[in-house]
């Protein structure tokens, strides 16, 4: 059994409890701290569905699979368990003890109806009748004598959703149970405003008082709620894939019916009730306890997101930053006379992710432009890009889209859009056979005087206006001959109209990245063996492939200065004196979710900087198509490396991985320059909003008067 | 499109090939903008059953629809003559040859152009100058460039940078590997059966080049160019005959789905490249070479390249072909002198005559060739000397000619005198109108330069034209009396006065 990793899993929620000591934060806006809680919570009912699927699956399987750290799936999912039951523990405490209290003392109450004033329960009663009632729909049950006919007799619950348990008696004392779950239509949480404070009441707590009026003739002796979370991680088997649309259409109808693998029910509900719930939802008897999850106080939080974006609280919340326009564009000058002259990094959400929109806008309606190709992973609901995607079909250009049907979770909204682009003359790519194709990359072909001229934007995040204004990513556009030629190469390949032959400039993946990766790792390994300054830096959000990791271990051994900075997942060991003492990895957690990857070799002096699609991750590096942008322009690269380097001095937001995988969050120096505190994402946004100001200034002296023409 | 944009400059080529279809896009620079390649199963299917199959057809028409949307992409048509898709020659192998074909002009609306021996000889050669000119060593050497295709091995013997002699070999690798297929049950000596098959198919080989003191040694091919930085390790392109002999061994003993992981190709390719490393070697060792040079790995697009690049644009090609041309004449003991003088007029005919004839450039090799060649037949007999020279023109090889234009060459030759081309020549007949019309303009200016030279003697050395209305005025300078030149203009100007409707008018000039 070996040692020298830590598991993924367990590593992962390590992390969600990074994300957790947010909300723990007493120092942070009231409403920051629920949003925190919030996302937790979503985090974690996501790794559920996936991750502990997926390990149950392999169970049942009976898989003994051992993960890098040697443990079985069965001994992993113990693990799990044993540790997410700490921190729904932890959930339950900071929402009684810390959150609800200082919600009070902002006059924000979480109340039950008994305790409102007649004439508020009276607006509910009317908005319980108007709007909830008529999209209920009982599922009755009656207890089956023989068990096996249980499961055929058995309603089938929605996941995900908190269900109503209600046990009912009528007058010859005939019991039966009725199960209400509240419809996905229907707000978790309900307000109840008065002059002087707000009263918040749960979607639970509505229907379950108003339920005898849709049982007229019965008595309610019994009830409670509980929400279930079924396996979702089904791989789809691609060999056989007909249509690979109509397969996943499927998909998302399998997912409502596998099998159960979390329910969470509150830890007052009657044992007579649990045993009812436990054989209606299929729950594993034997270990029962193991899937079954007691919860303090109120279940689903991740519903409790509404409430941190309440309107009206802006004093309970952090001030807000805005996205700032690169002082790189003008509106004078098009998109394409810019990057022409200049390559441009943008880094979002500080910079604004608009000129990438603005991009392929300009394109759509360009009487130079031939050609549009771009790979869509998960756009945003109402994506501006696919709409300009569509008229640049309709202007007669040729637009070629991969997009990627096996999103998680996404693939719904990404069929709705196919359809759509498909309709506008758009040459749809459905994804490349058995790899996920996770690059992002957006190509422009013009016409420029009887010559080829390609546009690039190559990036670490998706092509999603909304996600963009949360993620940090980075966009790099370019007009460099080299890089444009490698990106044609690239989408004939992953269109399936060539094979993948050598790139110049990018390194995809699966093909050459790993190997590339290694190799740069060797190298500065061997620069620091020859006594050389040796320096890797790399900004991931997973660190989970054992080869890349044991390539880190030995170049550490050779004494290369380590500096990892990893949001999730990091299955290397660090600060162990064996294996890893050259190693520093550290986490950001703020307010905007770290996403891009960013790495850096010292390579002698004349360091390689390069930003990525892709995790250091073997799903990331073998099963995916991937790309690794080498940065050429000389000021992108120093602002990169800066980024990287700032990363480490944060002493606000930063957490230390430890050598077991908990972290410990750093705090600033206490000797010489004490306190003095360093924040990366503030210091971004400071940047950010100079560098616009300074621009805005400039404009403001140099005035450009309008001439008749 | 935009009609005020510019159009785009660009040449494509596709190439259909043994186990791969390639397709290049070029500026007018001669850069890259587009390189694309998909496997096929072509030369397995042509070897082994001798036709297509229907899913390799599938797949040929299914890539090229992609390569059609590329072209589309860009706003070229497939149609257009700056968009040249070309076949490897084992094609003709195939007894559904036409049925491919069309298949191909059906659905993706492209005409293919089956590479004949000389067209490949040429592609070859211009491969091989521009190694040529990388290492400018080489030209001071006696160099061999072996080509192992699927079909057949080529041989191009460079003495000092200039064609010595070409052949071309039954020894393919499709052809080996099939033979290994089809006779070997025993697993475990496969490697051992096919080096002596090959041993036993290099007789010939040794043979031509006997004696002769062989400096270099270059490999070139698809299969062996792909594998080429494996075997060099990097930026270098020459190993030791030892080295390239181990991993000969190793690959030919490995099963396809070892060289796909290990060296990263395609399986196509794979089943290709033991029978292409071992023809290499064996042939290195049979002319007892230390050290083998093969250049970095990329074949496809510079044959690609070389395919666009027709025949005008390789003026050293030309070169090459006219000297083959004029060994054969000098073999024949032709009047060198007469020989020469004519093909001196006929050119400068050709040149000035250009607006007149609109004959393509390749017709004007073929001129060159014809007038180098007319009397060849004089060898045999005087009398009837010009069908002679048909005879020994079609059945030699001009390098760098494809046998289609040999024939031209031939007939050319023949009607340099008396008759004129007729119907009832079956020889002639059996061309199609164009190439009729061609051979007959081609002819006619050769019999004019014949004539011009009737006295053998080079004297109508500067030779002015002037066309006025109906009349081709020739101005023979230094010439005091033309009554020679103009009687044997009457029997040979008259193809001329046929075909372009002008009297020919000869003038002394002093």
């Amino acid at each position: 059994m070996s040692t020298n990793y830590i598991n993924r899993e367990l590593s992962w929620i390590e992390f969600n409890q990074r994300v957790l000591s947010e909300a723990q934060r007493d120092d942070l806006p009231i409403l920051e701290r629920v949003k925190f809680l919030a996302i937790t919570a979503s985090n974690l009912d996501e790794f559920f569905q996936v991750r502990v699927g997926g390990l149950s699956a392999q169970l049942l399987a009976g898989s003994q699979k051992t993960d890098i750290t040697g443990l079985t799936p069965a001994e992993q999912l113990n693990a799990i368990r044993a540790r997410t039951k700490t921190m729904y523990q932890d959930f339950s405490e900071l929402l009684e003890k810390k959150l609800t209290p200082e919600l009070a003392k902002n006059h924000i109450h979480f109340t039950s109806l008994t305790d409102l004033t007649h004439a508020q329960r009276n607006t509910l009663t009317e908005k319980f009748n108007n709007t909830i009632f008529p999209i209920l729909t009982p599922l009755g049950y009656s207890d089956p004598a023989d068990s096996e006919d249980a499961q055929e007799m058995s309603p089938i619950l929605p996941a995900h959703q908190i269900t109503l348990i209600i046990r009912l008696q009528n007058a010859k004392k005939i019991t039966r149970t009725i199960f209400l779950p509240i419809p996905s239509l229907v707000d978790r949480l309900h307000y109840i405003p008065d002059d002087k404070a707000l009263y918040i009441i749960t979607a639970e707590e509505l229907i379950s008082h108003h339920a005898q009026m849709l049982f007229p003739d019965e008595t309610i002796i019994d009830s409670s709620h509980f929400r279930i979370t079924r396996n979702g991680d089904i791989v789809l088997q691609d060999e056989d894939a007909m249509d690979l649309a109509g397969e996943m259409e499927d998909i998302l109808n399998e997912r409502k019916f596998s099998k159960t693998i979390r329910l969470e029910i509150p830890t007052d509900i009657s044992a007579d009730l649990l045993q009812t719930i436990c054989k209606v939802t299929n729950t594993d008897e034997e270990s029962e306890e193991d899937h079954v999850y007691r919860i303090t106080g109120a279940i689903n939080l991740a519903d409790y997101m509404p409430l941190a974006f309440l309107p009206g609280h802006d004093d309970l919340r952090d001030p807000e930053w805005k996205p700032q326009p690169s002082p790189a564009f003008s509106s004078e000058q098009s998109m394409f006379e810019t990057i022409a002259e200049n390559d441009v990094l943008l880094y979002h959400p500080y910079e604004s992710f608009e000129p990438v929109i603005r991009l392929i806008e300009e394109a759509s309606t360009d009487p130079h432009t031939l050609a549009i190709k771009q790979v869509l992973y998960r756009t945003a609901s109402n994506s501006r890009i696919i709409d300009a995607l569509i008229r640049a079909a309709e202007n007669g250009k040729q637009v070629t889209v991969l997009v990627e049907l096996k999103a998680r979770f996404d693939e719904a909204r990404n069929l709705q859009r196919a359809d759509e682009l498909q309709r506008a003359g758009v040459q749809i790519v459905y994804g490349v056979k058995n790899l996920k194709t996770h690059a992002k990359i957006l190509l422009i072909v013009r016409n420029e005087n009887g010559n080829i001229k390609r546009y690039l934007h190559l990036g670490t995040g998706n092509y999603n206006e909304s996600t963009a204004k949360l993620y940090t990513d980075a966009s790099y556009l370019t007009a460099r001959d080299s890089y444009g030629a490698d990106a044609s190469v690239f989408f004939n390949a992953i269109t399936g109209r060539s094979k993948l032959t050598s790139l110049k400039k990018l390194t995809p993946a699966p093909t050459e990245m790993k190997r590339s990766l290694i190799s740069k790792i060797e190298r500065e390994a061997k620069r620091a063996k020859q006594g050389e300054p040796a320096h890797i830096m790399a900004k991931i959000n997973s660190l989970q492939d054992q080869d890349i990791i044991d390539a880190l271990y030995l170049a550490s051994a050779a004494g290369v200065k380590i500096q990892l900075n990893i949001r999730g997942i990091c299955c290397l060991k660090p600060k162990d004196k064996n294996l890893s003492k050259n190693i520093e990895v550290i986490s950001v957690i703020d307010r905007y979710l770290e996403h891009a990857r960013i790495f850096y070799f010292h390579k002698g002096g004349n360091p390689e900087v390069f930003i990525s699609s892709a995790d250091w991750m073997t799903r990331n590096l073998e099963k995916r198509v991937e790309l690794m942008i080498p940065i050429a322009d000389s000021k992108a690269k120093k602002r990169l490396t800066d980024i990287l380097k700032t990363a480490f001095e944060d002493n606000q937001n930063a957490h230390i991985i430890q050598k077991d995988g908990t972290s410990i969050r750093k705090a600033p120096h206490k000797g010489k320059g004490k306190g003095k505190t360093i924040r990366l994402q503030s210091i971004l946004q400071e940047a950010a909003e100079k560098a616009t100001k300074a621009k805005t200034f400039h404009q403001s002296t140099t005035f450009e008067p309008h001439i008749p023409s | 499109m935009d009609s005020l944009l510019t159009p785009l400059k660009l040449n494509a080529a596709i190439h259909i090939g043994a186990s791969s279809i390639s397709f290049l896009i070029t500026n007018e620079a001669g850069e890259q903008i587009e390189y694309l390649e998909k496997s096929t199963s072509l030369a397995h299917d042509i070897f082994s059953k001798r036709e297509i199959t229907k899913s390799t057809i599938k797949n040929c028409v299914s890539i090229l629809t992609g390569y059609n949307a590329i072209l589309n992409e860009l706003g070229i048509n497939p149609q257009d003559p700056s968009v040249r898709i070309v076949a490897t020659n084992i094609l003709s192998e195939a007894s559904n040859k036409d049925i491919f074909i069309n298949r191909l002009q059906i659905t993706c609306g492209i005409t293919v152009e089956v590479l004949d021996d000389g067209e490949m000889t040429r592609l070859i050669y211009m491969k091989t100058r521009r190694h040529l000119q990388d290492t400018p060593a080489m030209n001071q050497h006696n160099t061999l460039v072996v080509h192992a295709g699927p079909g057949n091995t080529r041989t191009l013997y460079f003495k000092e940078g200039k064609i010595e002699s070409y052949k071309s070999y039954r020894i393919g690798i499709y052809r080996a590997r099939e033979e290994i297929r089809n006779s070997s049950n025993d697993e475990t000596h496969v490697n051992q059966f096919l080096y002596d098959h090959i041993n036993s198919q290099l007789d010939s080989l040794i043979e031509d080049f006997q004696g002769e003191d062989i400096q270099d040694i270059i490999f070139i091919g698809y299969e062996i160019q792909l594998i080429q930085p494996q075997i060099m390790g990097a930026r270098k392109s020459q190993c030791l005959l030892t080295k390239l002999q181990k991993i000969s061994d190793s690959i030919t003993s490995m099963d396809d789905d070892d060289i796909v992981s290990r060296y990263n190709i395609d399986y196509h390719t794979a089943e290709a490249l033991p029978p292409a490393i071992a023809i290499n070697t064996c042939i290195a060792k049979a002319l007892e070479m230390e050290q083998v040079t093969i250049p970095g790995n990329d074949y496809e697009p510079e044959l690609l390249q070389d395919i666009h690049l027709s025949h005008e644009s390789s003026a050293s090609y030309a070169d090459e072909v006219t000297a083959s041309a004029w060994e054969l004449a000098k073999k024949c003991r032709v009047n060198r002198k007469h020989a020469r003088q004519v093909t001196a007029i006929a050119l400068h005919l050709y040149e000035e005559l250009e607006d007149l004839h609109r004959l393509d450039p390749q017709a004007k090799l073929l001129l060159h060739c014809a007038a180098l060649l007319h009397e060849c037949g004089g060898f045999i007999s005087d009398a009837s000397h010009h069908k002679h020279s048909q005879y020994i023109i079609q059945h030699s090889d001009i390098f760098g000619l494809s046998q289609a234009d040999i024939e031209l060459v031939a007939i050319i030759a023949r009607y340099h005198r008396n008759s004129q081309p007729k119907p009832s020549h079956s020889i002639y007949r059996d061309l199609d109108t164009l190439q009729q019309m061609r051979v007959s303009k081609i002819a006619s200016l050769l019999r004019i330069a014949d004539a011009l030279d009737r006295t053998h003697s080079a004297r109508a050395e500067n030779i002015k034209l002037h066309l006025t209305r109906g009349v081709l005025n020739i101005h023979l300078k230094d010439v005091t009396d033309a009554t020679v030149e103009r009687i044997a203009m009457k029997s040979k100007g008259n193809l001329f006065q046929n075909i372009f409707g002008l009297e020919i008018h000869l003038h002394e000039e002093k």
